[in-house]
């Protein structure tokens, strides 16, 4: 990967990476740590990675930076979503699930998101996270159904 | 198979879009034969969240690299670089040139054949059929004669009768190369120092040296005469020597030859009675 790669892949996934990364560590300061590191590794090793990968590369730095970012916390209250993240377009709904993310780990929450947002198959999922494809089966279907019980609950009920 | 066992499992994958259509099929039927699965299905459904695509990044800028910048050659004064260019290919033309016509002289020198063979010399004959002689190749006047190895070098023929090849024996023939002597009155002269026999070669062979002085000196060449005839030469001069040795050679054999006439003579006298030599008393005596 040269430099002119590199800067393509900046343009067309930072974005990506970074509601990935709010979403992650409920912080944007944190998020934007995240992405600059992200990116920092992506062109330390460009000569390793090949660019068809990058975006993947790109996401598995990403989740590991947000995981050990949760875990120096001592505690995150995922209470709201940072600001320039938030922009509902079904407020009740948003409000809901943005409350229901907060019900469960970092771990599946990261697993979530790149299912719900990047598309990324149970397979690719673990390439990126580093767990098996069975575990990513059971974490995403785990937080699935805690979603789906917050939304049920009588006064969520929508 | 759906059932109530796995059907919750179904409708997870449902909302993680990782069911294949007949699948997907048979959970709708499922569902629709079960009305109450509805509103579980839907909340499922519910569950999936799609990115806000108004979050944007905003210090992009910051992250990219300054890419290489195109090299760019300027030719200010691009008449220098256009003559420049031309000389060298005239030059390339040159080279390309003198070798190709060094290749066609030297084809022409391996594979043509002395088209005429002067009538008025004689040389040794080379016995091959096939051998041809390119004019670079012939022997010096030092008696050296260039020939390439691992060719068939024809020997000379008449060595061994000491004879000297007609001319037209030949001439007709035309892989065969008569080196002949420059003799308008057919008269013969030694060959060693002058006549160099052409050996016979292949083409494009290395070249090595072949030193025929030997046998061209040992060829027996008989002496002119005046009558245009060869007469019978002497010992000493059929010797393979120098002039100068040849000459205190015949000095030495005149004084042998004068000593043994003298011999002769008294001989002679003695049988005639000249002359009565005889022994008595252990005294020689001698009578005119």
């Amino acid at each position: 990967m040269d430099a002119k790669e590199y800067n393509a892949c900046v343009r067309e996934w930072a974005d990506a990476l970074f509601r990935f990364a709010c979403k992650c560590t409920g912080q944007a300061s944190d998020a934007h740590d995240v992405v600059q590191s992200s990116f920092e590794v992506l062109w330390q090793k460009k000569g390793e990675v090949d660019a068809m990968k990058a975006k993947a590369f790109l996401f598995q730095v990403a989740y590991r930076k947000s995981i050990d970012n949760y875990r120096k916390s001592v505690k995150i209250n995922y209470v709201a979503p940072p600001e320039e993240s938030y922009a509902p377009h079904n407020p009740d709904l948003k409000k809901i699930l943005e409350r229901a993310l907060a019900q469960i780990d970092e771990q599946a929450r990261a697993l979530v998101l790149l299912k719900d947002y990047e598309g990324y198959r149970y397979e690719e999922i673990a390439e990126i996270t580093g767990l098996t494809d069975t575990q990513v089966k059971v974490y995403l279907h785990r937080a699935r159904k805690i979603l789906k019980e917050y939304l049920v609950r009588v006064e969520n009920i929508i | 198979m759906i059932g109530w066992d796995n059907y919750e499992e179904y409708m997870m994958m449902h909302a993680d879009g990782e069911l294949e259509p007949a699948e997907e099929r048979e959970l709708m039927e499922f569902v629709s034969a079960h009305p109450e699965l509805k509103a579980e299905l839907k909340a499922y459904s519910l569950t999936r969240l799609s990115p806000d695509e108004t979050v944007v990044y905003t210090g992009k800028d910051s992250l990219l690299r300054t890419e290489p910048a195109k090299r760019v050659i300027a030719f200010p004064q691009w008449w220098r670089y256009a003559i420049a260019a031309g000389v060298a290919l005239l030059l390339s033309l040159s080279f390309y040139k003198y070798r190709e016509v060094n290749k066609i002289v030297d084809s022409i020198a391996v594979t043509n054949i002395p088209a005429t063979i002067t009538p008025k010399t004689v040389q040794p004959i080379m016995d091959t059929n096939t051998a041809v002689v390119p004019k670079e190749i012939q022997a010096p006047k030092s008696g050296v004669a260039i020939v390439t190895p691992q060719r068939k070098i024809a020997p000379v023929t008449d060595c061994k009768q000491h004879k000297v090849a007609p001319i037209a024996r030949e001439e007709k023939q035309e892989h065969r190369v008569a080196a002949v002597k420059d003799t308008t009155t057919r008269a013969v002269q030694p060959i060693a120092p002058v006549e160099q026999p052409q050996v016979a070669v292949e083409k494009e062979q290395p070249i090595i040296r072949v030193d025929t002085t030997a046998a061209v000196a040992a060829l027996p060449v008989p002496e002119a005469q005046d009558d245009g005839m060869p007469k019978k030469r002497s010992l000493i001069d059929r010797l393979p020597i120098d002039e100068s040795n040849k000459n205190q050679l015949r000095k030495l054999f005149r004084v042998v030859k004068g000593t043994y006439n003298g011999v002769s003579k008294v001989k002679q006298e003695l049988d005639t009675g000249e002359i009565t030599v005889s022994v008595e008393d252990n005294k020689l005596r001698v009578s005119f």
